[in-house]
């Protein structure tokens, strides 16, 4: 059931259609497209990203679930708080103050 | 009337798969060529490797690197030692590793942002360590690539012909004619006659066994099922590297597989990895790396999957990405890496939908589908200016063969130096040679289509995938290969494949690329008899022989006959 679509939201332009590498969508122009291949999506989302409505979001087969787990991993140790800040500067390329 | 319908199209310089290199090829052959026409089995807007995004590509920055003392000769030198272990094309690595920055500058011409006020290094380029000795490789805005490669594309006067899967190549006396297709959505037969052509359709994704059981769930594009290779193949195209397989791909989050480099690394300096003990078995950025301003070395040593498969074997199961801790802008800039990364943005949507955060929420990790990835490089063999075997037909990025890891930078260097050979060499033809190929695909279309009943693709995929996880994967050995060989000639003439409409008779169309893809697997499989790096893992022959095999294992059809070549590089 991957892309799902707003119905109240779709301007009914089929760009979910043109941009779908999978083919998932099927659109005849004059309702919102329906998605009858939705077994076949990959999951990349660009239906989503180029809605320009913002109707259309994934929802997950179960097999896809990404299963929650807690963070347990606490913040860093005394006198490391430092040497963090300078690792993530040097990420970003900033490498003088 | 004959099945299927044919749509004819001529050009001087056909490219077929409109990714990266795909893309970048069609913009230079349109600056040199009068007609050009880009074919695509689905949209090159969101189509590749690349469909919602690349955020890095590595390349040599002279300004930071030569104030690090690296030149490119040692950058070229790292990736034939270090990264290809001296099994590369080396002068077409020298190339990519030269010219990949003037491909990034062309995607900023086109549109894309990559540079950042925050930078303090030259060009204010966000360069970050990656597969290289150095800090080579750049993050930038790259979620909608594609998009701004297609406009550029079609601001070219490039045609774009999509939903034609190109599956067979034309001939005329052994010189490339040009390609025939499958309309995925029309249902027609298109004839592409031209000058010249630059394939470019990636990797054979779909031949193993995916963890979750899912056909589609793949780190890289599903729709990409080596239909270029297939193609080339049968015109007697040379493939080299086609026995190497990366089993598993490489690691990603479990269930919801995407690509990018979880965990921490460029994406989250304060991130960890974590096993099952809550034990830290990949420490924090700064932990083992020194970061001084001449800051040297590669990334894999924080990020090595065997060292997480050992954990896994070692009963310390499962591995975690805990990138809980850092602060708002450490987040931030996590959050942002992901988003222009694979299918990242994707993956960011579905964990705010689902509640996942990842203050709250460590992500467990797990290795995906066996992959012929780009440390692999299977493909054609290609001269210095990307020429296959066959004069006129080029390919280029993960198309062609011998240059691991070349990935981004070598689609858009080789896409741009395919379209400068393919142009020149339309020239010189005087018209568009009227070339064969069509019957196969034709008849194999109408075979389909005049039956009632019979198999589905599904099931057809369903025995692909086991025959080859089953006999090329763990337990791989002659003897298992060879029964894979069997099973594979026997779905070849055993299935009885049926097509609805022209979205089911596409995916039967890929069975039969699928098929013929895992046959050239198999048979090199069989003689390259030794084992080589964690690429090819023989049961029956475990040890390295550099004597015999520290080469590339050429296979190609000749007069309905397969040869053998050795290459060394």
């Amino acid at each position: 059931m991957p892309p799902i679509i707003d119905k109240d939201l779709c301007a009914i332009c089929g760009t979910c259609y043109d941009v779908c590498p999978q083919d998932c969508f099927s659109f005849e122009g004059d309702e919102p497209p329906s998605v009858p291949y939705s077994r076949e999506c990959w999951h990349c989302g660009a239906c989503a990203i180029d809605c320009p409505e913002g109707a259309i979001h994934l929802e997950l087969p179960l097999p896809m679930h990404i299963v929650p787990s807690a963070a347990l991993y606490g913040p860093p140790g005394e006198g490391e708080e430092e040497k963090l800040k300078r690792a993530a500067a040097f990420t970003r390329s900033i490498i003088k103050e | 009337m004959k099945y299927p319908e044919t749509v004819e199209h001529s050009c001087d310089v056909l490219v077929v798969g409109g990714g990266l290199a795909g893309c970048m090829a069609a913009i230079r052959a349109g600056e040199l060529s009068e007609d050009v026409i880009l074919v695509d089995k689905s949209n090159p807007e969101r189509s590749g490797c690349a469909a919602t995004g690349i955020d890095h590509i590595w390349g040599y920055f002279p300004e930071v690197q030569q104030a690090e003392g690296i030149s490119l000769d040692d950058m070229v030198a790292d990736h034939i030692d270090n990264i290809a272990k001296g099994l590369i094309n080396r002068e077409m690595i020298y190339y990519i590793t030269k010219t990949s920055l003037n491909r990034i500058l062309d995607l900023e011409r086109f549109g894309a942002k990559i540079r950042y006020e925050d930078s303090t290094l030259p060009g204010r380029f966000r360069l970050q360590y990656q597969v290289h000795a150095c800090r080579n490789t750049l993050h930038f805005d790259g979620r909608d690539v594609k998009r701004i490669l297609t406009n550029a594309v079609r601001k070219q006067g490039v045609k774009i012909v999509d939903r034609v899967m190109a599956s067979d190549l034309l001939l005329h006396d052994g010189q490339i004619a040009g390609a025939v297709g499958y309309g995925t959505r029309d249902g027609k037969l298109h004839l592409f006659r031209a000058k010249a052509v630059i394939m470019a359709c990636g990797r054979p994704n779909r031949l193993y066994r995916t963890p979750s059981g899912l056909v589609f769930n793949h780190r890289m594009p599903p729709t990409l099922t080596g239909d270029g290779k297939a193609a080339m193949f049968r015109v007697g195209v040379e493939m080299i590297n086609m026995e190497f397989v990366s089993i598993p791909g490489r690691w990603s989050s479990k269930n919801f597989v995407r690509g990018g480099g979880l965990p921490g690394g460029s994406y989250q300096p304060p991130g960890v990895g974590l096993n099952g003990l809550d034990e830290v078995i990949r420490p924090r950025n700064h932990d083992v790396i020194d970061y001084g301003e001449t800051w040297k070395g590669t990334s894999t040593k924080v990020t090595s999957w065997a060292r997480l498969m050992a954990e896994l074997r070692a009963g310390r199961g499962p591995i975690y990405a805990d990138m809980s801790w850092g602060s708002e802008e450490d987040q931030e800039y996590m959050r942002w890496a992901i988003s222009h990364e694979g299918t990242g943005t994707a993956f960011l949507d579905v964990m705010e939908h689902y509640g996942l955060d990842f203050r709250l929420h460590k992500i467990e990790l797990f290795p995906i589908e066996p992959e012929h990835s780009a440390f692999c490089a299977s493909g054609p063999i290609v001269d210095e200016s990307c020429q296959t075997n066959i004069p006129g037909l080029y390919a280029a990025g993960d198309e062609a063969g011998g240059i691991p890891q070349s990935v981004v930078p070598g689609a858009l260097t080789m896409g741009y130096l395919s379209a400068e050979s393919a142009a020149a060499f339309a020239k010189k033809v005087g018209r568009i040679p009227e070339g064969k190929g069509e019957e196969q695909l034709r008849e194999f279309c109408a075979e389909i289509v005049a039956r009632k009943r019979g198999d589905s693709w599904e099931e057809a995929q369903l025995t692909i995938n086991n025959i080859m996880s089953d006999y090329n994967l763990e337990l791989k050995s002659e003897t298992m290969c060879r029964r894979g060989l069997e099973c594979l000639d026997y779905v070849k003439r055993t299935m009885r494949l049926v097509a609805a409409n022209p979205h089911e008779m596409t995916h039967c169309v890929e069975m039969r690329n699928l098929i013929e893809c895992g046959e050239i697997v198999l048979r090199s499989t069989i003689e390259r008899k030794e084992s080589r790096y964690n690429l090819l893992q023989r049961l029956d022959y475990p040890e390295r022989d550099d004597e015999n095999f520290f080469c590339f294992l050429g296979q190609r059809m000749e007069n309905g006959r397969i040869v053998f070549d050795k290459h060394y590089p």
